[in-house]
């Protein structure tokens, strides 16, 4: 599904040729052509080689053309999978291991939280983990609850990660490369609802800093931070406000850790007023983080208090119906943003 | 030094209240703004907050006691340092005697402060400075004259706004910077809270009485000036009114009408034991020209007119006593455009006798198109309403007159006759559609069989 | 065949107990901070396995990792200072006991995670194919492991990419306090292994020379891409889990009749028997160890602690983003 707001967003500005791929083909382009950089790269995971390409087909041709030698079919074995990554960065390589489901990170909770994570601090800083850390997570086609989960807030709580968190094509391949080139692990989160999103990508190499916000939709009423698949949510709603006169600026953090403090208080300063929106449920999440940064930084830029829209509570269910209720939805940003702004 | 927690008035008809329950043990240090004390008065239940800093010393009143307004509940032990914040930089030297000046050395006073100072009719000698080498600066005569404010609310039965104040912190800067007595705002958004635009507003409309440290003159002396706080109620009209003064172009059309038909249709629902007041055949005839003038049932946004298809009339009910008027309140009736006589009456009468107790539901308060507001119960022949926005219009109604006026036959005859203003939007509107609009309204009020329909 | 690294062997468990003693005594003493668990009685396995690797080969230990670590070639001083807290140490006062480690002797880290090191071996030995060098790496592992995933996992991988990967399993006995016999479902571990379809052999692990030529023999076929091996070495801690736990809920004569069996003892016994040294030249190295441990304690106890700040360094390699990403609140 590709919505009117998403079409709208203005092209990167690049020189030379661009094409509009998907969000998929970015990420597939990203490793494709940092494997053809350094031969260090290489793909790990459950059902990665051709012809199947992975489970959301993000490899697909890339053991065809790079052979079974740097594209690894793992066992489903999870810790595994991150354990040996991390042996594999210890030693000189540079693996992009492929968790087919955000969900079954629990599996490889240990390997990433106290091994990929810790190993370099714990070491007093011996060691470099040029990891990344790929998998895609979210709601939204009736996954049910052990297929659908956001949970880029649990993440966001281990020192030693970067998280990345794209809501397009061209930030999905700029940030995947960026993440491929750094010596710290990076743990990349696609979504499954945004793999047939299209959008402008340049022909030419390029990468996209961390810590960098994008402001994808500039306004001045009314802040909306948000990431991932939320960001197009909250272009809709953003489009939608615009029509009764509400001028909505949609700030997309891109990287979770680090983030972007500046971009979003400047908004503040601006608008006076916040609305967060993320797609894990609400409590402890990633939205509190950012409220909370927000009244510490900005307490007296602040007119209102200051709005979250998240999913709610519960597991994610499975009916859809019941799936649209417990998800962030437009309307919600719509009805979070009024509220931010006293109207009813 | 003691202060004194007295029994606070939370109302008009207040007498006295009963402690429900302290909030804080005996002993327990409270901050100013802490919940104290629970109290129930004859209409509520509030929490009262302590007005000092300091040590709860001394309860006087025990849950489920009584005490009359003004009663001394209890005594907060304030430390010094509560009313000064920070210390001088060269120690003070030590109290000889309770109740004696203390002694100090003579303070070094900035210029400002005491300009400051003088103005409040503070001694800035008696001051402890805060400066370098214990100059009195103007800030701590800031403080002093906020303390001493504090102080005198705290044993004032009037205190300018009980209860904890809704502030968004960006208006709390934008006052701090601007120099504003937040308490002298009335918040515009959700719950009173106040706001940045409430702020902005306060400054477009220069009004020095909201300048922070208000000096006090005389107050509470024989002959001298009593402060009387406006009610919420009276507060938040109080900003509605000048913004629509001074946003919206008004203009007013006054038009006479004949009653005697409407009042003999009224004496004969009356004595069939329905109650209809010459209000309700205002309302009625009202909401019959409205249908046919939807321009003027309408709400002004932005560039656009939102034009309503119910007809919701608010009607102004006052609150208080003749001599000193609490505030108007203005119940709605909504739906008239489908409502009989009979029933707009009916209507008009609950929510009338609702709002005298101060039992209208926020559903009952929003939501009107426009407003009749009626004076003719006091005798006033003629008056312009101000519009309440983001309504476009309101009709002014004044008293009924027996008048002799000349018939069609130029013959003199006595006549009931009523003068009706109507205030309209010249942004939603224009003469002759207002025009038309009352003369609608003025066919419709002369004819008996039109309003009973 | 081996007789010439003997006295070697003899000096690494030798060193690995003037360590762990000095260690015990230190944290006993109230100089230690943390968790302290002692390899005592295990010095064997450690040096036999770890002798048989080359520097650039890479070893995964455990909690109970000094004896492994000093085997691999981890400085003792700088081991030594770590368990002080100081800046000297292998982490710079971030590890602790638990994760003492020098990466650039491919030591792949200690771990208090049981069995988490197996997985980064096999990533090791996944890397060292993937790079087409004869690297090899060695996970140890306690008995306690023996029923955890990541172990089965790593069995599994390392025979379906047949990687140069060698499975050490440390058998003391008791997985903290549980019996081999009450958390292990199999009587002779080596059958497991044998089942994943690798070469298993189990081994006296309190005798150096065996483990070393086995362990041997298995690099040799992990050079030559001839797959995994895996090993069940027997022994024992002398010490309960854990500084804090004296051991002494375990039967007093099985205590006994494994200390009869010390693996230093027995190996000295060994090289007097076959006149490779004398008394005299191991007393001399026995001394040569303790002077080294009592010089490496003085200058630990007198290295700088870190600043409190420091806690903040060494977590990105990326400076600037590093950085943004530790700001906080208080920061």
């Amino acid at each position: 599904m590709i919505t009117a707001a998403q079409e709208a967003l203005p092209n990167p500005v690049h020189s030379g040729a661009g094409r509009e791929i998907t969000y998929r083909d970015a990420i597939r382009d990203a490793m494709f052509e940092e494997m053809a950089r350094d031969s260090n790269v290489f793909l790990i995971g459950e059902d990665l080689r051709d012809p199947w390409g992975g489970a959301y087909k993000t490899t697909l041709n890339v053991s065809n053309v790079y052979g079974s030698e740097r594209v690894i079919n793992t066992p489903i074995a999870e810790e595994s999978i991150i354990g040996a990554s991390l042996g594999a960065a210890l030693t000189g390589l540079r693996p992009i291991a492929e968790l087919q489901y955000l969900d079954f990170v629990m599996r490889a909770m240990d390997a990433v939280v106290n091994q990929v994570a810790k190993v370099r601090y714990m070491s007093g800083g011996q060691v470099q983990v040029p990891l990344v850390i790929r998998a895609q997570g979210g709601g939204g086609r009736s996954s049910a609850a052990q297929h659908g989960n956001s949970l880029e807030s649990w993440l966001c709580h281990v020192p030693g990660l970067f998280i990345a968190h794209p809501s397009t094509p061209y930030d999905a391949k700029g940030l995947l490369k960026t993440a491929i080139r750094l010596n710290d692990p990076v743990f990349f989160i696609e979504h499954k609802m945004l793999y047939m999103t299209k959008g402008m990508v340049p022909d030419e190499d390029y990468t996209i800093p961390f810590g960098v916000a994008d402001i994808k939709r500039p306004g001045t009423d009314v802040t909306i931070v948000a990431n991932s698949r939320m960001v197009l949510l909250s272009l809709e709603a953003a489009e939608l406000l615009a029509a009764d006169g509400i001028s909505v600026e949609v700030i997309d953090p891109r990287t979770l850790v680090p983030l972007d403090e500046a971009t979003i208080l400047e908004s503040v300063h601006k608008t006076n007023r916040l609305v967060v929106v993320n797609e894990g449920v609400e409590r402890c999440g990633w939205a509190a983080e950012v409220v909370a940064m927000v009244q510490k930084r900005a307490f007296s830029d602040l007119d209102a208090p200051i709005e979250r829209v998240c999913s709610r509570n519960v597991p994610l269910p499975f009916q859809p119906d019941m799936e649209s209720y417990v998800l962030p939805s437009v309307a919600e940003i719509i009805e979070a943003v009024k509220t931010a702004l006293y109207v009813s | 030094m003691r202060v004194e927690v007295i029994m606070p008035r939370m109302g008009q008809s207040m007498e006295e209240g009963t402690i429900l329950n302290w909030l804080q043990p005996l002993g327990a240090v409270v901050k100013r703004g802490d919940p104290l004390i629970e109290i129930e008065s004859d209409k509520a239940t509030v929490e009262i907050e302590a007005f000092a800093t300091g040590r709860l010393a001394e309860i006087l009143v025990q849950p489920g006691d009584a005490a009359p307004i003004g009663a001394i509940l209890a005594y907060i032990e304030v430390e010094e340092r509560a009313i000064r914040p920070r210390e001088p930089v060269l120690p003070t030297t030590p109290v000889q005697n309770v109740g004696q000046p203390e002694a100090r050395r003579p303070s070094v006073v900035s210029p400002v402060a005491r300009r400051v100072a003088q103005e409040h009719g503070f001694d800035p000698a008696t001051l402890a400075g805060t400066g370098p080498g214990g100059r009195v600066t103007k800030e701590d005569v800031q403080t002093a004259v906020t303390a001493s404010i504090d102080t005198a609310q705290a044993s004032s039965a009037l205190s300018l706004k009980p209860g904890r104040l809704d502030i968004s912190p960006l208006a709390r800067r934008l006052a701090r910077e601007n120099n504003i007595d937040l308490r002298l705002i009335v918040g515009s958004a959700p719950n009173g809270r106040i706001i940045k635009r409430d702020i902005v507003s306060m400054l477009a409309a220069p009004d020095t009485a909201v300048l922070a440290a208000p000096s006090l003159p005389n107050a509470g002396q024989p002959g001298g000036v009593v402060r009387m706080p406006l009610s919420r109620l009276q507060r938040i009209a109080a900003k509605r009114m000048v913004e629509s003064k001074q946003q919206i172009p008004h203009f007013y059309l006054t038009l006479d009408v004949r009653m005697e038909r409407s009042l003999l249709l009224r004496e004969s629902l009356n004595r069939r034991g329905k109650r209809v007041s010459i209000n309700d055949l205002v309302l009625k005839a009202t909401a019959l020209a409205l249908a046919a003038y939807p321009s003027l049932n309408a709400v002004y946004e932005g560039n656009d007119l939102l034009l309503n298809e119910a007809v919701n009339l608010a009607f102004a009910v006052a609150v208080g006593d003749k001599t000193r008027s609490e505030g108007l309140t203005t119940p709605v009736i909504h739906g008239c455009q489908a409502l009989t006589l009979v029933e707009i009456a009916g209507r008009a009468g609950e929510l009338a006798a609702k709002a005298r107790d101060s039992k209208l539901t926020p559903d009952q308060l929003s939501g009107a198109t426009f407003t009749v507001s009626n004076l003719g119960m006091f005798g006033i022949r003629q008056f312009q309403a101000i519009i309440n926005p983001p309504q476009v219009a309101i009709l002014a109604v004044g008293a009924l007159q027996k008048l002799a006026v000349f018939d069609d036959q130029d013959r003199v005859t006595p006549a009931q006759q009523m003068t009706v203003t109507l205030s309209a939007d010249h942004r939603a509107t224009d003469g002759a559609e207002a025009a038309g609009f009352l003369a609608t309204f003025k066919e419709v009020i002369e004819d008996a069989f039109v309003l009973a329909e | 065949m081996s007789q010439h690294l003997w006295v070697h062997f003899y000096q690494v468990m030798t060193r690995i107990r003037a360590f762990e003693r000095s260690a015990f005594e230190l944290y006993t003493g109230g100089k230690l901070p943390g968790f302290l668990h002692l390899s005592i009685g295990q010095e064997a396995i450690s040096t036999g396995a770890c002798s048989a690797l080359r520097p650039d080969d890479s070893m995964a230990s455990t909690h109970r990792g000094h004896g492994d670590t000093i085997a691999k070639g981890v400085s003792v001083e700088a081991a030594m200072a770590e368990l002080f807290g100081r800046v000297t140490g292998t982490s710079r006062g971030k590890g602790g006991s638990m994760h003492i480690a020098d990466f650039s002797q491919g030591i792949l880290g200690a771990n208090g995670i049981i069995a988490a090191g197996v997985p980064i071996a096999i990533g090791a030995a996944l890397s060292a194919k993937y790079r087409k060098t004869d690297q090899v790496a060695l996970a140890f592992f306690g008995d306690g492991a023996t029923g955890s995933g990541p172990l089965h996992e790593g069995m599994n991988m390392a025979m379906l990419w047949q990687l140069p990967m060698i499975f050490v399993r440390q058998n003391n006995r008791y997985a903290e306090s549980t019996p081999v016999a009450e958390h292990t479902g199999i009587v002779d571990v080596v059958e497991w292994a044998r089942g994943y379809g690798m070469p298993a052999l189990r081994l006296d692990g309190n005798d150096v020379v065996a483990v070393y030529e086995a362990v041997c023999s298995a690099v040799e076929r992990g050079r030559s891409g001839g797959g995994p091996t895996f090993f069940d070495c027997e022994t024992y801690r002398w010490y309960g889990h854990n500084i804090g736990d004296p051991g002494t809920w375990r039967p007093k004569d099985e205590v006994e009749t494994w200390k009869a069996r010390d693996p230093i003892a027995r190996h000295r016994q060994r090289i007097l028997d076959a006149q490779i040294a004398s008394e005299d030249e191991l007393d001399a190295i026995e001394r040569e160890e303790q002077a080294r441990m009592d010089a490496a304690i003085i200058a630990a106890e007198a290295a700088p602690t870190p600043r409190p700040e420091q806690a903040l360094e060494d977590l990105y390699v990326d400076a600037a983003l590093g950085a943004m990403a530790l700001r906080g609140v208080r920061s």
